[in-house]
C-alpha cells in the first residue's frame, strides 16, 4: 500500500514525492496525536492549582518537541535532499519553485510546533473539567465568596469602595503606620486622605468591599462590581445571614472541585459581617495554613484559587496563542529560506554566504557595541540589504561573477525576514527619542505629535499586525521574485 | 511496414540469427523504443522478462520464435521521424582565458548537426573539458558565440530551458541518492512521462542500458561501467538534443567502452530522437570510430579539425602514418623502407610511427612486412588519425 503511493506520488507527481511531504504530514499527525494525548493526560485538578499558565512549568514537553523537530527534520532532509530537478536543469513548470518553497515551509513549520499540542491538550482537557459556562458561574460564586472572607484589610478600607474607587487613586498599604506624623510630609495627600480615613467608624466594613477575586477578560454574565455591592449589600443590610451561608456553601464547593486546601467555617464566616454595627471586619483568614502574619486557624488557600481558575479561563481562550504562532511563523519562515538557499545555490555559495552571515553578525554586534544604540546598526542594516540587492542583480545581469553575485543573494534574503522590524524600530526610535523631545513642551504632545506624523504613529500603533503581514509578504516575495532570481543565477556561467 | 521498419528488423534477425545475441538484443530494444508505443513496449518489457529468465542464450530454441513475435509487433507500429537537419549547435570563434592560471583555448569554430557525434581529443590540460564546458554554457566565452537551435524549447527560451534539453556528463558524474529506479523514474516524471507511460518508458530505458538487474541498487553497490550506463539512461530519459560528454570512457575496461561508443553512436543514429554528441576522450582509435568529426587540441589550439567525408575525399594527397609494434630492430625497419620514401621513424620503447612520403599506400607497407617475415604485432593507419600529432 506504501509503496504504491510513493510510486503514484513518483510517477505522478515528482515535487510531492522528492518533498515527502506526504509521509512528514502523516508522521507528524502522529506525533501531535501523542502530543495531545500526553497533554490530555497530564491535566488534573490537582495541576490546575499549580501553574500560573498552561505555558508555564512546560520546559521538560517543549525540550522534548525540540529534540523530536530536530529528529524530525534531519530525517526528513535526508530524504529530501536526495533529489533536486532544479539543480540538474529539468524541465520544471512555472510555478514548480513557489510550490516546492511552499510545501518546505509548511513541512517545516509541521515539525516545529509539536509543543503547542501538547498545550492544546491541555486545554481541551481543562474545558472538560469546566465548561465556559461553568466556569463563569463558579468566578461568580467565588467573587461573592470570597466577599465575606476576608484576607486582608485593604479591600475593606473605605477609600477602596466601589464609588471611592474610581473617583480616586489612593492606596492603603496595610504596613505603613500612618499615625506617624514623622513619615507623612505635608504634600504627601494620599496619605493624609488615608489617615483621615482611618478614623472614621466604618474604615474597614463589609459594605466597603467591591473587588473581584477574579476577573474574567470576556466579562460573559458576571456580576459587575455594582451588582456585588447591589447583592453583598443588601445581604448585609437585611441582615440575610442564610443567604451569606448559601454564597460560602457554594465557594467551599467549588474550593472542593478544585481541591483547594482550606478550613473555613461557613457559620462562623456568616456571622462575622455582623460583629459590630459598622459591619466592621473583625477578624482575617489566613491565605495558607503556614501563614505566621494572622493569628487564626482558619485559612483558604486564595492564590491555588486564583491559578486553578485563570488557568481554567486561559484554556477557554484562544487554542494556539496567536503572538507564540506568529514567532514560530517566523522561525519556520526563516529556516525554509535557509533551507531553499543550500537547494537552489551551490554548496560552495551556501557556504560561503552562511560563514559571512556570521561574520556579519559579529559586524553588527561591534558596531552595537561601539554606538551604544541601535540606529546605527539599523542604519547598516539598511545600507547592507540594498547593497548585496544592488550589486547581485547588476553581477546576474552582466553573468559575471557567479559565486559572488550568489553570495550576494543569500545574504539579501537572509536579511529579508528582518528588515521591516529595522525599519519599525528606526521609526520608532525617531517617533519616540526625537520628535517626543520636540513635543515634550505641548500640552497633548502625544496627541499633536499623532496628527502631524500620521503615518509613523499609525505605524508605531500597528506594528504587530505590520510585522505579521511581512511574514506574509516575506514569504511571497521568496516564492515568486527570489525563486526567478536563483533560476536566473543557476544558468549562469561559472566564468 | 516502411523502409526504415524493414532495414532495422532485418538487421536485428541477422544479429540473432549469427549468435550476437547481446547486440542483437539491445538493437531490439532500440528498435521498440524507437516506437514511441505503450503496447510495444509492454510487449518489448514481457519479451526482456523472459530473456532474463533464460540463462543459456546460445542455447536456446525458442529465442528466435520470440524475437520474430516481438519483431513482428515492432514492424507494425509507425516510426516518428525526426527530419530536421539544421545544425543545433554553432559556435563561431569562440575562446577562453581564465581568470587564473595560463591556459587558454584560443578561437575556434564547431557546427554540430542534428545525429552528428563530434570527437575530441587530446593530452590532459590541452582544453577538451573547457571546451565542452563552454558549449554547455558553464563557461562564458570571451570572444565569440554559441547559438543553440533546439527544436523542443522555444525561441525566446531562458537559458535554464534551454538547458532542459542539453545534456553534460562530467568525467565524474556526482553521486546520487536512493535506489537507481526511483532516479530514473524521478528524472523521466519531469519530462512528462506521468503514471504507466513513465513506468514502460524508464524499464524500457533501463533494460536498454542493461541496468534492469540492478533497479533497486544504489550509487555505491554498482560499479564504474554502469554508473556511466545510468547517467546515459537518464540522458536518454530526459530526450536531449545535444549531449555532451567529458572522458566517457575513463575507468572503463576495453568491453565496457566499446559498448558505451556503440550505444552512443546508435543514440545518435536514432530516427524518432536523434541525438548529437560531442565527446571527448583520450581513446583516440575508439573515438576516431564513433565520430564523424575530430577535434584536436593541442595546448588549447585546435590543431586538427575534419570530418570522415573530408578524409574520404582526400585520401590520396595525405602522407602515409603507420603505426606498428614488432620485435624488428629499427635498423631492420629502416633498410626495408628506406627506399620507399621513409621521412621518419620514431619509436616510444612500444610501438614504432613510420611516417611517409609520396604515394606508398597501407597495403604496400603489409605486403612488404610480410615479404621480410617481420613479426608484427600490431599495425595501424593513422594517416587520417589525430594520432599522429602525439609524440611517439
Amino acid at each position: 500500500m506504501l509503496n504504491r503511493l510513493n510510486q503514484y506520488l513518483l510517477t505522478h507527481y515528482p515535487l510531492l514525492w522528492n518533498s515527502k511531504i506526504i509521509w512528514v504530514l502523516l508522521a507528524n499527525i502522529i506525533i501531535y496525536f501523542l502530543f495531545f494525548i500526553a497533554g490530555f493526560g497530564s491535566i488534573s485538578v490537582e495541576e490546575l492549582q499549580k501553574y500560573y499558565s498552561i505555558y508555564s512549568g512546560n520546559t521538560a514537553v517543549f525540550s522534548f518537541s525540540v529534540m523530536c523537530s530536530i529528529a524530525t527534520l534531519i530525517f526528513w532532509l535526508v530524504f529530501y535532499l536526495r533529489n533536486n530537478a532544479f539543480k540538474n536543469f529539468y524541465i520544471i513548470d512555472r510555478y514548480h519553485l513557489v510550490k516546492e518553497f511552499f510545501l518546505i515551509f509548511l513541512i517545516i513549520l509541521s515539525s516545529l510546533v509539536y509543543f503547542e499540542s501538547y498545550y492544546i491538550g491541555n486545554k481541551v482537557r481543562t474545558r472538560a473539567l469546566t465548561s465556559r459556562n461553568e466556569m463563569v458561574a463558579e468566578v461568580n460564586t467565588c467573587n461573592l465568596g470570597m466577599a465575606f472572607i476576608p484576607t486582608g484589610k485593604s479591600d475593606y478600607f473605605i477609600l477602596n469602595n466601589c464609588n471611592e474607587a474610581r473617583n480616586s487613586d489612593v492606596v492603603y498599604n496595610e504596613n505603613r503606620d500612618y499615625n506617624d506624623t514623622n513619615n507623612i510630609s505635608v504634600s504627601d495627600t494620599q496619605a493624609i486622605r488615608v489617615r483621615a480615613a482611618l478614623r472614621l467608624p466604618n474604615a474597614f466594613s463589609y459594605l466597603n468591599y467591591c473587588s473581584n477575586f477574579i476577573t474574567l477578560d470576556e466579562d460573559l454574565n458576571q456580576f459587575t462590581s455594582y451588582n456585588w455591592v447591589v447583592v453583598k449589600n443588601r445581604w448585609i443590610q437585611n441582615n440575610n445571614q442564610d443567604s451569606i451561608k448559601t454564597a460560602l456553601e457554594n465557594f467551599i464547593a467549588v474550593c472542593k472541585k478544585y481541591k483547594i486546601d482550606n478550613q473555613l467555617n461557613i457559620n462562623e464566616l456568616a456571622a462575622l459581617p455582623f460583629a459590630n454595627a459598622n459591619h466592621s471586619v473583625t477578624k482575617l483568614i489566613k491565605t495558607s495554613e503556614y501563614d505566621n502574619n494572622i493569628t487564626s486557624d482558619r485559612y483558604i488557600s486564595t492564590y491555588s484559587l486564583q491559578r486553578a481558575l485563570e488557568m481554567v479561563e486561559e484554556s477557554h481562550g484562544s487554542l494556539i496563542n496567536q503572538t507564540s504562532f506568529s514567532t514560530e511563523l517566523y522561525f519556520a519562515l526563516c529556516f525554509s529560506i535557509m533551507l531553499l538557499c543550500y537547494k537552489r545555490f551551490s554548496k560552495k555559495v551556501f557556504l560561503i554566504g552562511m560563514v559571512g552571515s556570521l561574520v556579519w553578525l559579529i559586524i553588527f554586534g561591534l558596531i552595537g557595541i561601539s554606538a551604544h544604540s541601535e540606529e546605527p546598526i539599523g542604519y547598516f542594516f539598511l545600507f547592507l540589504f540594498a547593497a548585496f540587492f544592488i550589486i547581485g542583480i547588476s553581477l546576474i545581469k552582466s553573468n559575471s561573477f557567479k559565486n559572488v553575485s550568489g553570495v550576494l543573494l543569500n545574504w539579501h534574503i537572509a536579511m529579508l525576514p528582518f528588515l521591516l522590524m529595522i525599519i519599525i524600530m528606526l521609526m520608532s526610535a525617531y517617533y519616540h527619542d526625537h520628535l517626543s523631545l520636540l513635543y515634550d513642551g505641548f500640552e497633548n504632545g502625544t496627541k499633536r505629535m499623532a496628527k502631524d506624523f500620521p503615518i509613523s504613529s499609525w505605524v508605531d500603533d500597528h506594528s504587530k499586525v505590520i510585522m505579521q503581514i511581512n511574514i506574509l509578504f516575506v514569504f511571497l516575495y521568496v516564492a515568486f521574485y527570489f525563486n526567478y532570481l536563483a533560476k536566473k543565477w543557476h544558468s549562469m556561467p561559472e566564468e | 511496414m516502411n523502409p526504415y521498419n524493414t532495414t532495422r528488423m532485418n538487421e536485428v534477425k541477422n544479429y540473432f540469427d549469427n549468435g550476437d545475441i547481446h547486440l542483437g538484443y539491445r538493437r531490439l530494444l532500440d528498435a521498440a523504443i524507437e516506437t514511441q508505443n505503450s503496447t510495444v513496449y509492454e510487449a518489448t518489457l514481457e519479451f526482456c522478462y523472459w530473456y532474463d529468465t533464460v540463462t543459456d542464450h546460445s542455447a536456446g530454441v525458442d529465442l528466435s520464435a520470440h524475437v520474430n513475435a516481438l519483431l513482428e509487433k515492432i514492424a507494425q507500429a509507425p516510426v516518428p521521424e525526426n527530419t530536421n537537419t539544421a545544425p543545433v549547435l554553432t559556435a563561431v570563434d569562440i575562446s577562453k582565458k581564465y581568470s587564473s592560471g595560463s591556459f587558454s583555448l584560443s578561437k575556434l569554430d564547431i557546427s554540430l548537426q542534428r545525429s552528428q557525434i563530434i570527437g575530441l581529443v587530446g593530452e590532459n590540460g590541452n582544453g577538451k573539458t573547457t571546451l565542452l564546458r563552454l558549449l554547455f554554457g558553464e563557461l562564458q566565452p570571451d570572444t565569440g558565440s554559441i547559438q543553440y537551435n533546439l527544436q523542443h524549447v522555444p525561441e525566446r527560451a531562458s537559458f535554464y530551458d534551454i538547458k532542459t534539453r542539453l545534456a553534460f556528463i562530467p568525467q565524474r558524474p556526482n553521486a546520487w541518492y536512493g535506489s537507481l529506479m526511483d532516479n530514473l523514474q524521478f528524472t523521466s516524471a519531469h519530462y512528462g512521462m506521468k503514471g504507466k507511460e513513465n513506468f514502460l518508458w524508464t524499464e524500457m530505458i533501463a533494460a536498454r542500458m542493461g541496468l534492469r538487474p540492478f533497479r533497486t541498487y544504489t550509487w555505491s553497490k554498482i560499479s564504474s561501467g554502469y554508473k556511466m550506463r545510468f547517467e546515459l539512461a537518464k540522458t536518454l530519459l530526459r530526450r536531449p538534443e545535444i549531449l555532451l560528454l567529458d572522458e566517457p570512457l575513463a575507468n572503463l575496461d576495453v568491453l565496457a567502452q566499446q559498448i558505451i561508443l556503440e550505444d552512443l553512436k546508435y543514440m545518435a543514429q536514432s530516427v524518432s530522437m536523434p541525438l548529437s554528441i560531442i565527446l571527448s576522450s583520450q581513446q583516440l582509435y575508439e573515438v576516431e570510430k564513433v565520430s564523424e568529426q575530430v577535434i584536436f587540441l593541442q595546448k588549447g589550439v585546435a590543431r586538427f579539425q575534419h570530418t570522415k567525408t573530408e578524409t574520404n575525399d582526400t585520401t590520396e594527397s595525405v602522407p602515409l602514418v603507420i603505426e606498428l609494434e614488432t620485435t624488428a630492430s629499427r635498423d631492420a625497419l629502416q633498410q626495408l623502407f628506406g627506399k620507399d620514401n621513409l621521412q621518419k621513424l620514431s619509436f616510444n620503447g612500444g610501438v614504432y610511427i613510420l611516417y611517409f612520403e609520396g604515394s606508398i599506400t597501407a597495403a604496400e607497407v603489409t605486403r612488404k612486412l610480410g615479404e621480410a617475415g617481420l613479426s608484427v604485432k600490431y599495425f595501424r593507419d593513422i594517416s587520417s588519425s589525430s594520432r599522429r600529432f602525439f609524440d611517439a
